[in-house]
């Protein structure tokens, strides 16, 4: 009995200086959940590790949560992808500064054989045709910078989502995609995300409008300009560009 | 931040906002399906356990218990994979439906009610079987006596059941998708609201399950202690 203690405190302090020494030389960023699931962020801590040997640890939210982590300090980077709630985010004093970095585009994904027949035509008269042909289109709904977007389009198209047609299924980019794939509907995705789950899905993309850009900003959090400076720097420089080159389909860098 | 969320959640509450009314009955409904669906289905085989021998029988058994222990989210994934469209069952159509949900959670409660109800029917003394079986009394006789012998241990075993399916997220999630009016229960919306920073609106839905649970635990020590 009293060995099997020992080895239990022996665990517990192994881990706690474990963890105490990644905490030392890693940074926490809050991501949108398409930089997660798209796989880009694994793919970034690995680079940066292999050449910075500092972990970037990134939590995966939706963008408005992403701010409110960053709001409460709990991380000392934000990436982000809504313009409005970013220049918030900075006219409340919780950044000093914001690096609009990359961008992808959004588009529209649909079953392979588009059952409403909307294959090319304007998002707006696509996203009619949809709820007049009688199929189902899946929103997010978790407010996060895809389904802002997406309610900003709605709003500017005059186009009522009500529950005859649009489903919110309240999840991430991936799982909301799965599950219109799984109900044979409509979602409002972007590219990249859509790329990584192409070879899972019988979807294609039906609308793709280049106007419909998706830029993505990193904002520093207030107080956390010391630690972050060499972060900011390399995302905002040649090296990410060279990055996303060699990493990332459907990502294009800003600068 | 709790205070303020407590406040703004008792507000909430009281507002009679149809969005979190449609999220209590749902969940209730799912999980109050999936009980008695279980119920039925868990007596019918701890019968069936109980009179017959058959060869592996024991390994059944221990499957059952190993059941009581798997982890949701596991059988989440098992139903995902058993209805994927272009999967065993994915012509059904089901995932990502309230349907879904009552399967992955009949699997989770049905191998507890299996478990109490076999072991409660075991402890039943087996001269008390003898003597009834010669005073001319058939299985179905002695079916109905255990049942009012254990009746406490059966309310017991369904308000366990209804408290671990009701207050599970992992499978729900993955097999129901967290669709509005439709998929999304007490739990999952929890997970959602934090996800969005909504931290007032999941202490106040975290505040209902928290009283569901309440009322099935003071339901059944009341009815425990009534019994003594």
């Amino acid at each position: 009995m009293k060995y099997k203690k020992i080895l239990f405190l022996q665990l517990a302090f192994c881990l706690f200086f474990n963890v105490h020494a990644t905490a030392r030389d890693s940074l926490k960023i809050a991501v949108t959940t398409s930089f997660v699931d798209s796989g880009l962020a694994d793919s970034l801590a690995k680079y940066y590790y292999d050449r910075y040997k500092k972990r970037l640890f990134f939590i995966s939210a939706g963008t408005s949560k992403t701010l409110k982590l960053g709001e409460k300090k709990e991380v000392s980077l934000v990436i982000a992808h809504n313009q409005q709630l970013e220049e918030d985010f900075i006219k409340n004093g919780y950044s000093s500064k914001r690096v609009p970095f990359m961008y992808n585009f959004f588009v529209m994904a649909g079953p392979d054989d588009d059952p409403a027949g909307i294959s090319g035509l304007p998002l707006k008269d696509a996203l009619l045709k949809i709820k007049q042909t009688g199929n189902k289109y899946i929103s997010r709904g978790d407010r996060s910078g895809t389904h802002l977007k997406e309610m900003e389009l709605f709003k500017r198209y005059n186009i009522i989502a009500d529950k005859s047609w649009v489903l919110e299924s309240g999840t991430g980019m991936g799982q909301t995609l799965l599950i219109a794939y799984q109900k044979r509907a409509y979602t409002f995705a972007d590219e990249a995300t859509f790329d990584k789950f192409k070879d899972k899905l019988k979807m294609r993309i039906v609308v793709r409008d280049e106007s419909l850009k998706n830029i993505y900003s990193l904002l520093v959090v207030s107080g956390f300009e010391k630690e972050t400076a060499q972060v900011v720097e390399f995302f905002s420089g040649s090296q990410f560009r060279e990055f996303l080159k060699k990493e990332a389909r459907f990502f294009y860098p800003i600068n | 931040m709790i205070l303020e969320g407590i406040i703004s959640s008792v507000k909430l509450l009281f507002s009679f906002d149809s969005y979190v009314y449609e999220i209590i009955f749902l969940s209730l409904l799912i999980s109050a399906v999936s009980t008695l669906l279980s119920l039925v289905v868990g007596l019918v085989i701890s019968f069936f356990l109980y009179f017959y021998n058959f060869p592996l029988k024991k390994i059944f058994l221990s499957l059952v218990n190993l059941g009581m222990g798997v982890p949701p989210v596991i059988v989440g994934l098992f139903i995902v994979l058993l209805f994927w469209r272009g999967g065993v069952f994915g012509d059904f159509e089901i995932l990502y439906t309230p349907y879904a949900m009552i399967i992955a959670q009949f699997l989770i409660a049905c191998p507890m009610v299996i478990g109490f109800a076999y072991s409660s029917f075991k402890s039943f003394p087996e001269d008390y079987k003898i003597q009834i079986y010669a005073l001319g009394a058939g299985k179905k006789d002695l079916i109905s006596l255990i049942i009012r012998e254990k009746r406490v241990l059966f309310v017991t075993t369904l308000m366990a059941a209804f408290g671990s399916v009701i207050s599970e997220v992992g499978a729900s999630l993955m097999v129901g998708g967290n669709i509005k009016g439709y998929t999304r229960v007490l739990t999952t919306s929890i997970v959602l609201e934090t996800s969005m920073g909504y931290f007032d609106r999941a202490i106040a839905l975290s505040i209902i399950l928290l009283i569901i649970a309440f009322v099935i635990n003071y339901i059944l020590t009341h009815i425990q202690e009534k019994v003594r």
